[in-house]
């Protein structure tokens, strides 16, 4: 390779590096954490009250994106399974939750459970189905798995409504409060959902339960000599996923006020992929920082090609430009840092409980 | 009475017989090993004592208890952890998380206790940590608890990997080859080290192509070829025997330098 040309990359990326480790080291401390939580609350808090519906939309749909990141990190991150019919499960949440709400007039919260385990339950049977499925195959497999779920979604019209699909969603009803734009409602109810995946995902990562799913993807063989039953693990990761991204299509339902078939779509389920992709895969982090760059892509494109006035631009459509981005994102990821700009190893010391340690030496 | 007894297993794959008819024992406190020209069929009685393979016929007995044809988890549990010719350790793991893996079956709480973090499932992952850490102290790895596996030194890889059967609670070792592709200095820390696991209590199979370390580190060797056993005994009996000189030790300086790229 040139070395030349290969300089100005190297400092940057050292400088990326030593950032990254300088901001690590100050996370592991207990009260930045309490900091930039209630900081992070507060700016949320704050946007709900003073900015632009269209900018909290944005942020709203981050949130969105930010929770079947977290979701898919279940499967693709820590699994190492390739999974790109994420827009299935996201689906499958948003229509059991509506189906119950609008058609069978079922209060809210419920029916957010129902669609959860609904989604969660079907995670669990795909894996199981797939069990001896690995590479290629379960990847393409992944993806059938969404045009399966679209047709029969299309095509069960006693249940959903066929291609007509279902109108009239009722806001989410949240313990009597009654979600909107207004009342800043969806942003904190999908932010603390945001949150409730990155408690459960830091619980299970640092567990038995997430070792042995982490083990399965690194050397099934092995894990199977340890004594680790790998189809267990695959079907356990498969219902975090599952259960988070039907929490996500629960409310995202209620939130665009109608669903049909067509509203989610296959490019939907590649979003998360190149959010953790970028971000950084197997961490929340990475996750955050993905869904804050690539969630918003459309709207910071209608920006610039209202902005910079090249003809040429305007005259595209922002959100198929978009995709020519995410397609640029992956190759350059996959060339340069393939686990993402937080991915791959951390520097940060193991960290052990109290009480825990080497013996004095 | 022993330890582990393989008696009369056989393995065919399609028309070949990887393992014909054999039998050995090994006896507690034991350090046994397995010698035998590239595809003897070693590593297939390794696969089959850990579960990964059915046996077509034979019956192999740990501690009494006919394991034949159990499941890996169950044959962990009973007391059998192995390593691997070519290492296999969870690279993008920490040394630390390789070893808790080790742990696993010994670890008990579930997906719940994890979720809820309960006192009993705090207390249970700090003691399989202090023994985790407690393992990678005893085995000279104290100082690489943060690191992940796959940035270790080769020889540091070979020991975490022994580390984590160790992390099994299991009572017999099963290695194959750890000293393959080592220099001589790391072959004889090596064979130090297998000689501290005995002191400790562990028993130990292995299988070896360094005749150098084979010759002075076992007990009694079996020795293998076309799957069939064609000797057995004391090192210098082994030696010694016509048999086995005839079918290998005549080409030992060959032999010796020859690099294993076989199969895991
Ligand atoms: N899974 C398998 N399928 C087919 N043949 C196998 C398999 N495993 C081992 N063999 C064959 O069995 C023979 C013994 O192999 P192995 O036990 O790996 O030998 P060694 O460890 O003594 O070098 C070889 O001929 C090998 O090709
Ligand atoms: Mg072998």
């Amino acid at each position: 390779m040139n070395k030349k040309t290969d300089r100005p990359f190297e400092k940057v990326k050292n400088a990326f590096l030593k950032t990254e480790l300088a901001l690590s080291n100050l996370w592991t401390k207990f009260y930045v954490r309490v900091v930039v939580v209630l900081a992070a609350a507060a700016l949320i808090f704050i946007c709900s009250k003073t900015t632009s519906l269209y900018f909290q939309r944005n942020l709203i749909m981050v949130g969105f994106y930010l929770l079947l990141a977290l979701s898919l990190n279940f499967i693709q991150g820590y699994l190492g399974h390739c999974f790109i019919g994420m827009a299935g499960f996201y689906q499958i949440g948003a229509y059991a939750t509506v189906i119950l709400t609008t058609l069978h007039s079922w209060p809210y919260l419920p029916a957010v459970l129902v669609g959860c385990l609904v989604t969660m339950a079907i995670g669990m049977l795909f894996a199981l189905a797939t069990q001896r499925l690995s590479g290629t195959y379960l990847c393409a497999t992944t993806l059938a798995f969404f045009y399966v779920e679209l047709n029969l979604i299309r095509n069960w019209e006693s249940l959903t409504n066929g291609a007509v699909g279902i109108q009239k969603i009722p806001p989410a009803n949240f313990f009597g409060i009654e979600l909107s734009m207004k009342n800043g409602g969806y942003l904190y109810v999908i932010m603390l959902y945001c949150l409730i995946a990155m408690i459960v995902t830091r619980l299970i990562v640092n567990s038995k339960v997430g070792r042995a799913i982490k083990a399965v993807r690194d050397d099934s063989l092995v894990s199977t000599l340890m004594g680790v039953e790998n189809t267990k693990y695959k079907i356990i990761a498969y219902a975090f996923c599952g259960f988070f991204a039907g929490l996500a299509g629960s409310l995202y339902g209620p939130f665009v006020g109608y669903l049909k078939p067509t509203t989610f779509t296959y490019d939907m389920g590649m979003i998360p992929f190149v959010i953790i992709i970028l971000g950084g895969i197997a961490t929340i982090k990475g996750a955050i920082l993905g869904a804050v760059i690539v969630a918003p892509l459309a709207e910071y494109l209608r920006m610039l090609t209202k902005s910079v006035e090249f003809d040429w631009l305007a005259n595209l459509d922002p959100e198929q430009w978009r995709y020519v981005i995410y397609g640029i994102i992956l190759v350059v990821m996959m060339r340069f840092k393939p686990k993402g700009l937080l991915g791959g190893q951390e520097r940060t010391p193991f960290r052990l409980p109290k009480g825990v340690g080497r013996k004095e030496s | 009475m022993s330890l582990l007894e393989v008696s009369n297993v056989t393995k065919k794959f399609g028309g070949l017989v990887a393992v014909s008819d054999l039998s050995f024992e090994v006896n507690p406190g034991e350090i046994v090993s397995i010698i035998g020209p590239n595809g003897a069929g070693k590593t297939t009685v390794f696969n089959m004592i850990t579960g990964l393979y059915k046996l077509d016929g034979g019956y192999i007995k740990f501690d009494g208890q006919d394991i034949s044809n159990k499941k890996p988890r169950q044959i962990v549990e009973a007391g059998i952890s192995r390593t691997f010719q070519n290492i296999r350790l969870f690279k993008d793991m920490r040394v630390i998380e390789n070893v808790l893996v080790g742990e696993h079956t010994k670890i008990q709480y579930g997906v719940f206790g994890a979720l809820l973090n309960t006192r009993q499932k705090r207390e249970r992952e700090k003691k399989a940590l202090q023994h985790a850490i407690d393992v990678l102290e005893s085995i000279g790895l104290g100082d690489y608890i943060d690191s992940y596996a796959t940035n270790l030194a080769y020889g540091l890889q070979r020991r975490l990997e022994i580390a984590r059967a160790i992390a099994t609670g299991a009572k017999l070792l099963l290695l194959d080859e750890p000293a393959a592709g080592m220099n001589p200095q790391e072959s004889e820390d090596l064979m130090n080290f297998i000689f501290s696991l005995r002191d400790q209590g562990y028993t130990i199979l292995l299988i070896e192509h360094d005749m150098s370390v084979v010759m002075r580190i076992s007990d009694r060797i079996y020795v293998m070829d076309y799957g069939k056993k064609i000797a057995s005994g004391k090192p210098e009996e082994v030696a010694n025997n016509p048999e086995v000189i005839k079918a290998y030790l005549g080409d030992i300086s060959k032999f010796t330098d020859e690099e294993d790229e076989a199969d895991a």
